[in-house]
């Protein structure tokens, strides 16, 4: 019972997670606040994946514990199912990993357009951007 | 029992992040995204998935905080309005 109204709970401060840092990068002015808000939206959807692979019964990560080197364990089919009861889903898992890494490409790219912004214009702030590009 | 701190997390992580969105000095909310990202790096190590957990602390925390004081450094600090 308890466990149940935890998992929710998670669920729903994930959710409010994503909904203030979208919020935030709409109404903020500064630009690296924005990349920030930005980075905490992208985790924040990670962590809403990873936990939608979980299950309240699983107790191990998605390894399965075989033999040594010298002496491998090739799991029989239903090992290998009985294993899948108790460990977590991968797949999600797998894909975030990927994901982890193009963010942080997207992430970069962002932060070399501020770069060339704020050496053109000299300001962070894109209210103030918009007064400088309409003096000329 | 770890299901509690992981709630815990959440809702640390979700203070942070309206801690970032109201404070007015950038460098300060900078620092803030990266402890969320370690709340979050927590719930990540609760939900069984220990290779996210290495990638996640080495760019979200790490690379992430870096790069924006770097671009934070040229410009003004401070945001008002």
């Amino acid at each position: 019972m308890i466990e149940e109204v935890l998992w929710y709970y998670i669920g729903l401060m994930i959710s409010l997670t994503i909904g203030f840092s979208i919020y935030g990068i709409a109404s903020r002015p500064h630009l690296v606040k924005k990349m920030a808000l930005f980075t905490i939206l992208g985790d924040a959807i990670y962590v809403l994946l990873v936990y939608l692979g979980y299950t309240l019964s699983s107790s191990s990560p998605p390894v399965y514990p075989g033999g040594s080197l010298e002496n491998p364990a090739f799991p029989q089919a239903h090992e290998v199912s009985l294993f899948s009861t108790r460990s977590v889903d991968p797949v999600p898992q797998v894909l975030i990993v990927t994901a982890i890494v193009i963010g942080l490409a997207v992430f970069i790219l962002l932060a070399s357009i501020s770069y060339k912004i704020v050496m053109e214009y000299g300001s962070l702030m894109s209210t103030r951007l918009r007064e400088v590009s309409d003096d000329g | 029992m770890l299901l509690i701190l992981s709630a815990l997390a959440a809702t640390l992580a979700l203070v942070s992040t309206v801690m970032v969105i109201y404070e007015k000095d950038v460098a300060r909310s900078v620092v803030l995204a990266g402890v969320e990202s370690v709340f979050y790096a927590l719930v990540l190590a609760v939900f069984l998935a220990p290779d996210l957990l290495i990638a996640y602390v080495a760019i979200g925390l790490g690379l992430n905080t870096a790069i924006l004081l770097y671009v934070l450094s040229r410009g003004e600090r401070y945001e008002e309005g």
